[in-house]
């Protein structure tokens, strides 16, 4: 039967994304990059395990790094589109709890990511110099490990299934991804610095404690092996096996709870109390004109703040990590240039998928008489609301550090010069690639699209420090100020104008990305 | 009578397949009117056509004295359309969908709360009023879906599958309400699989096969006065199961 399953997995994974030629090619790409990567990065393990010392540290901070994916990975993009059998649909044969959990885990290990991770967790079994029995015992962590991160993975997927069901539990999961990333990078950032330091780290009380946590104990089982030490590393090895074998009972469990009926994904869901008869728009924007533009702006604030999960991130991430790192990469060029990294950090997102975060709904506004390139105007400006108030708070911060508050106006206009290209190049991004983020799978290929267009900006934005600098040295901080703030803003409204024009044109080649299925 | 909707020799081709192959209709002002059709007709490419949601590659279609190509917009503001499964902004509440829907058709506030506030109450969703759309069953989708075609009080309502998911109770309520919006003057144009519900409630009916018109006109004439789901069957074709197939369905031995 876990043959059967395996087989069905395959299938699901290779038709991913159809039958065509080009999905072929993506599905083969897959497993050579993972076949590749798995190589490159099993050299990396085999290198750090033959180094004693910062080697050590290195293998043990590369095995928590790698298993933080697919941990993270469910909560992330809680989804099966990269063909994983969805237990629901087994629920209708005659299959045993077990048989399904076998089977599907069978399926997942059999995928190119485990395929990398079992490479790169098998590097050690090559190093220069180690004994016979140590490789045979590296073997066997990189092959517990590779289970252990698929099971554990799979398993919360399992967990949280029944609850992502619900627009409710989703929402959590979201929110929970969004604390996860900040605290992961926050982390990131604290133990960033040089190789040494952090083997400092690894080496001290944090490396004891993260050696005996499940993906650090396969690093510190291969390292054990090496040196002999075969207690300690059977001792690791439970910790390992002790880990998988509770992944397996909880993704048992979770399939026999769905049975039981024990879910506790019905639940009452979003309420908001309100009397008001005209309660999309909210009443500081009162003042505005009751059009198309206005009503765009205040749907999107109601997104953007706790209705739509992927706006919610949008709101929270970008603007904190921008915060980190232009306080901490671009502290000691001053408070203009702390808030321009600021800005361009905390527009990118919000501003470059104004459709993504309900692209049924743009279903909705293609059957409606209403002019989408105003529609397009009030989403764009919607994100000024939140951005502007946050950069102002963020340069009256750092210029109270830097004991230069004379410097705040000059770095709010570069900061608001930044966000207007950002949105100008935001409109083109939302029109040209958007995609929907309010649905889950089938985005894959995205990324890089995405990525273009965020590199594209920050290429804008830095020919246009450069461009501040020189003129700053012609005609001084202020006079460029006064040139080059208009002229962003006229130069992203001419954008703007450009991508509504486009939408207004053919509103059905953005509907046809955003939700192929009305096709 | 005036037509509501006229739609001239409509053609839609997706790839290799033809969707639509010359659709012709003529749809009276104030009727209630059935586009019937086995799955895959093209029932809904037409509906897509008359609303301005696809632009026929031949042909013409006006809707409420409006050319709907090359002027989808205006011919949007004339019509209302609720698909089969509507599409609204679930992260919003009903109130809120129905005041993006009044701000989009730049109505002024007092008639959008005036009327949003009736339909919600017609539209027994009024103890809803605090859950997103998102929580919503799909008759509730239906439902509010429906307040926001009407909202702007079109002249026609075009609806494909609109009774689907709905309760008695709530299927009645629609019934009426869509009544008495012909009644008003206004036209009802709806696809439907459920040919007793199409024979209960149109004026007129059209059976659509292979994106062609099999038939059109008074449900008693299609129907040739009998059960129009007979005659629906006799013009698009029955299937019958052969004398011993799936004999194995009743053969288990204990």
């Amino acid at each position: 039967m876990a043959l059967v399953l395996v087989r069905l997995r395959l299938s699901i994974a290779a038709r991913l994304r159809g039958n065509s030629p080009g999905a072929q090619l993506y599905y083969a790409t897959s497993w050579v990059l993972g076949g590749v990567g798995g190589l490159v990065a099993g050299t990396g393990t085999a290198v750090f395990a033959s180094a004693k010392d910062l080697g050590d540290a290195l293998l043990l901070g590369t095995f928590i790094t790698l298993s933080l994916p697919w941990i993270m990975g469910p909560l992330l993009e809680p989804t099966l589109a990269d063909g994983t059998v969805d237990p629901r649909r087994l629920e209708q044969f005659p299959l045993t709890t077990w048989q399904q959990v076998g089977g599907l885990l069978l399926g997942a290990l059999i995928a190119p990511t485990a395929t990398f991770t079992m490479l790169f967790a098998s590097g050690p079994v090559v190093a220069v110099g180690e004994s016979p029995e140590a490789r045979v015992a590296a073997f066997a962590v990189s092959l517990v490990y590779t289970v252990m991160c698929v099971a554990t993975s799979r398993s919360a997927q399992a967990v949280l299934a029944e609850s992502l069901r619900s627009r409710r539990g989703r929402d959590i999961a979201a929110l929970g991804a969004a604390v996860l990333v900040l605290v992961i990078y926050a982390l990131a950032m604290h133990v960033r610095g040089t190789i040494e330091s952090l083997s400092e780290q690894l080496t001290g009380p944090v490396g004891q404690i993260a050696g005996w946590l499940p993906p650090g104990a396969g690093a510190r089982a291969i390292i054990a092996a090496r040196d002999g030490d075969w207690s300690d590393y059977g001792a690791r090895m439970a910790v390992m096996l002790a880990m998988l074998a509770v992944a397996i009972l909880v993704w048992a469990w979770s399939l026999a709870r769905r049975v039981r009926g024990d879910i506790s994904s019905q639940g009452a869901g979003y309420r908001r109390s309100v009397s008001d008869p005209l309660p999309l728009v909210p009443k500081a924007l009162g003042w505005l004109p009751a059009n198309e533009a206005t009503a765009a702006s205040a749907q999107q604030l109601r997104y953007f703040f706790f209705r739509s999960p992927k706006a919610i991130q949008t709101l929270l991430i970008p603007p904190v990590m921008g915060m980190m790192v232009a306080h901490s990469t671009f502290g000691n060029l001053g408070v203009p240039a702390q808030a321009a990294a600021f800005a361009a950090l905390a527009v990118v997102v919000g501003s470059f998928n104004v459709f993504g975060y309900d692209g049924a709904g743009f279903r909705y506004l293609t059957l409606s008489a209403t002019s989408m390139s105003r529609v397009l105007w009030g989403k764009v400006l919607a994100p000024l609301l939140y951005l502007l108030p946050l950069l102002a708070a963020y340069v009256v911060v750092e210029a109270l550090l830097a004991g230069e508050l004379g410097q705040a106006p000059l770095a709010f206009c570069a900061g608001a010069a930044v966000i207007a290209v950002g949105i100008g190049i935001g409109a083109q991004s939302s029109i040209l690639n958007p995609n929907d983020q309010s649905t889950i799978g089938h985005r894959q290929g995205m990324f890089l699209k995405v990525l273009g267009w965020f590199m594209g900006f920050f290429f804008v934005a830095s020919v246009g420090a450069g461009i501040w600098v020189a003129l700053a040295q012609a005609v001084g901080q202020g006079l460029t100020a006064v040139i080059l703030l208009p002229t962003a803003i006229v130069l992203a409204a001419i954008s703007v104008a450009a991508a509504g024009r486009r939408l207004e044109r053919d509103p059905s080649a953005v509907l046809a990305r955003l939700a192929p299925q009305a096709f | 009578m005036a037509d509501a909707v006229q739609a001239k020799g409509l053609v839609k081709d997706f790839g290799d397949v033809r969707a639509v192959d010359g659709i012709d209709l003529r749809i009276p002002r104030g009727s209630f009117y059935g586009i019937a059709g086995p799955n895959g007709a093209g029932k809904s490419t037409t509906l897509r056509m008359l609303t301005g949601l696809l632009r026929p590659d031949a042909g013409s279609a006006e809707v409420g004295g409006v050319q709907v190509w090359p002027n989808p917009r205006l011919a949007k503001s004339v019509l209302g359309f609720v698909p089969d499964n509507p599409v609204l902004f679930d992260r919003l509440t009903a109130p809120e969908m129905l005041q993006y829907a009044g701000m989009l058709h730049r109505m002024p506030p007092e008639a959008i709360v005036a009327r949003s506030t009736e339909l919600l109450r017609v539209l027994d969703l009024e103890d809803s009023r605090n859950r997103l759309i998102a929580d919503f069953s799909l008759g509730m989708v239906k439902r509010i879906g429906l307040g926001v075609a009407l909202l702007h009080n079109p002249r026609v309502l075009v609806l494909d599958e609109p009774f689907g998911a709905l309760d008695p109770v709530n299927a009645q309520v629609i019934e009426d309400l869509l009544q008495r919006f012909r009644s008003g003057g206004g036209t009802v144009v709806f696809a439907s699989h459920v040919m007793d519900v199409v024979q209960r409630l149109c004026d007129r009916v059209v059976v659509i096969a292979s994106g062609r018109v099999l038939a059109e006109g008074p449900v008693s004439e299609v129907s040739g006065g009998g059960n129009l789901q007979d005659a629906f069957v006799q013009l698009v074709g029955g299937r019958d199961l052969e004398e011993g197939e799936l004999a194995w369905l009743s053969s288990w031995s204990d």
